[in-house]
């Protein structure tokens, strides 16, 4: 990622807006790691993951390559989105669903680099057995909802939502490994 | 809560598709388990993980294109602006040199007036470049009745026969639930509209300047309104329950994304994304008081006067005579307060309240 983005930066900061193309194909994906973890929907993450590259790209001449990576920084803003919105939301904190406050408080109290997490969940998708992949690839590649699934595969809802939760189980157990044996 | 029951909950919520009570009970149930708080946190986290892992190719290809439209879209704001930044330093420079020695002021003049008509030229063009559009009429899409007006506009009353989206201002987008009646008020870069029944998701772009003045958006309805600068929310109003009809309508309103000001008789109270509430419609009084004993199996009239009784299972029944929200106490004759939250309460209707069976 680095000297191409650094290369694809420069071109940017003399006027090339379609450099910054680059920027964000190399940062897209860990940047999105990183929202999700702090997310509660698909929605919010597209939502900062536009805003922390806006916010980004008009204030690229603050950049500086020699107090650490572009991705870093970037992250710096998304944290920040993601920290207002908390913030709206802890001045009323007796109110509302606690997912949020859960995966924020617990993001930022695991300090782990989100790359470890993605590095653990692709290495766990790799072990599952075709029939979890399966339940996994209807789910997140195609996008279909508990209901849906339930229809396309002859099944009840419940043993949708069980699977689906026994497939999380699994990867978050074998993830859990990984990342200790990676300490 | 049990396993099943939880797994379920969660699973609606990841869908998205969780129903306002069920979210309230999964809120409890988080607040009164932590080992079931954690393993919400767990499922949530590896589902967007998961969701950004394994979407497909056209999904990440959108998102990047996404975002580079929202780049060049900035680019083009600070262009502009740059350009309008230059042409300024430059009639400042031709104003110094207005006020250079007398010996270059035919000069100076001579640039100055060069300088002058260059920028006025300019500005000109930028403000051509950047005159913003006719500001959008409101449009509708989907199977929508005309109840007032003879055609789509402000003032004009709407109900949506099946699913039906009002376009406002080209920053707002209200989609109407079948059975809702929506009326269209408000004027350019502060619409409104004026939820009578059903359910509005709203959604509205996030800050932004329209002709030079900040846009506002907000939802009237009966109970309140909700009033907001760039959010995605949804508002419901509760005006009847199992068919029969409240005197004082609440509103439900949950705030997906930014954040909303609700207001009303009662006060106003800010929510921001993910939460949810549901808000008074009038000014009624929340409380009912009965006494005696809860016995189990055995229904039995305690007071005549509050035309209330203890049934099985310690259920209180009786009529609800003043607008929700609603709390009732149930007072031993020794003195001792057992509260209990009210659940399905509306005006002149039938309310429950479940208490363990004992004496109070």
């Amino acid at each position: 990622m680095g000297d191409e983005v650094e290369t694809a930066i420069a071109a940017t900061r003399a006027g090339r807006v379609d450099a910054f193309d680059e920027v964000v194909r190399a940062c897209d994906a860990e940047l999105r790691a990183y929202l999700a973890c702090r997310c509660t929907s698909a929605e919010e993450v597209d939502e900062l993951t536009q805003e922390a590259f806006v916010l980004a790209f008009e204030k690229l001449s603050g950049f500086d390559p020699g107090r650490g990576p572009f991705i870093a920084w970037l992250k710096g803003f998304a944290r920040n989105l993601v920290l207002q919105q908390l913030d709206r939301r802890s001045r009323r904190a007796s109110k509302g669903p606690l997912i949020r406050q859960l995966l924020v408080t617990r993001a930022e109290e695991r300090a782990r680099s989100d790359v470890d997490l993605r590095s653990a969940l692709r290495h766990c998708l790799g072990e599952l057995p075709a029939e979890q992949k399966q339940i996994l690839g209807l789910r997140y590649e195609r996008g279909l909802r508990a209901r849906e699934m339930g229809r396309e595969l002859g099944r009840k809802v419940t043993w949708v939502t069980t699977r689906l939760q026994r497939v999380r189980d699994a990867l978050r157990s074998c993830m859990q490994l990984f990342l200790a044996g990676n300490r | 809560m049990d396993r099943e029951r939880f797994e379920a909950l969660m699973a609606e919520y990841l869908d998205g598709t969780l129903s306002s009570p069920e979210a309230l009970e999964l809120d409890r149930t988080l607040q009164e388990s932590p080992e079931l708080a954690g393993r919400a946190a767990d499922a949530a986290e590896l589902h967007r993980l998961l969701e950004q892992e394994l979407r497909g190719e056209a999904a990440r290809a959108e998102g990047v294109s996404s975002v580079m439209r929202a780049v060049a879209r900035a680019a083009r704001s600070g262009g502009a602006d740059r350009t309008a930044t230059e042409v300024m330093t430059r009639v400042k420079g031709a104003r110094r040199a207005a006020a250079a020695p007398r010996v270059a002021r035919h000069r100076a003049a001579r640039v100055l007036a060069a300088l002058a008509a260059a920028a006025a030229l300019v500005l000109a063009a930028v403000a051509l470049w950047r005159r913003p559009p006719a500001y959008p009429a409101p449009a509708v899409s989907g199977d929508v009745e005309l109840v007032r007006g003879e055609h789509v506009a402000r003032g004009a009353l709407l109900r949506a026969r099946g699913e039906a989206t009002v376009s406002l201002g080209g920053y707002a987008e209200v989609a109407m639930e079948p059975g809702s009646l929506l009326g269209i008020e408000g004027k350019e870069n502060a619409e409104q509209v004026y939820l009578r029944a059903g359910t509005a998701l709203c959604d509205v772009e996030r800050g932004g300047r329209g002709h030079g003045e900040a846009r506002s958006f907000s939802v009237r309805t009966d109970a309140g309104t909700v009033s907001v600068k760039g959010t995605r929310f949804i508002v419901t109003i509760l005006d009847s329950e199992g068919g029969t009809q409240m005197k004082a309508k609440r509103i439900l309103v949950e705030v997906l994304l930014g954040a909303v000001a609700v207001s009303g008789a009662w006060g106003s109270v800010d929510l921001a994304a993910g939460e949810m509430e549901i808000l008074p419609g009038g000014e009624g009084q929340g409380t009912a008081v009965a006494e005696g004993t809860i016995e189990s199996g055995k229904p039995r009239y305690l007071q005549k006067g509050l035309k209330g009784a203890w049934k099985n299972k310690g259920r209180i029944v009786g009529v609800a005579k003043d607008a929700p929200p609603f709390e009732v106490t149930a007072v031993s004759a020794g003195g001792r307060f057992v509260e209990a939250a009210v659940e399905k309460v509306k005006e002149g209707s039938v309310y429950e309240v479940w208490l363990s069976p004992g004496v109070y």
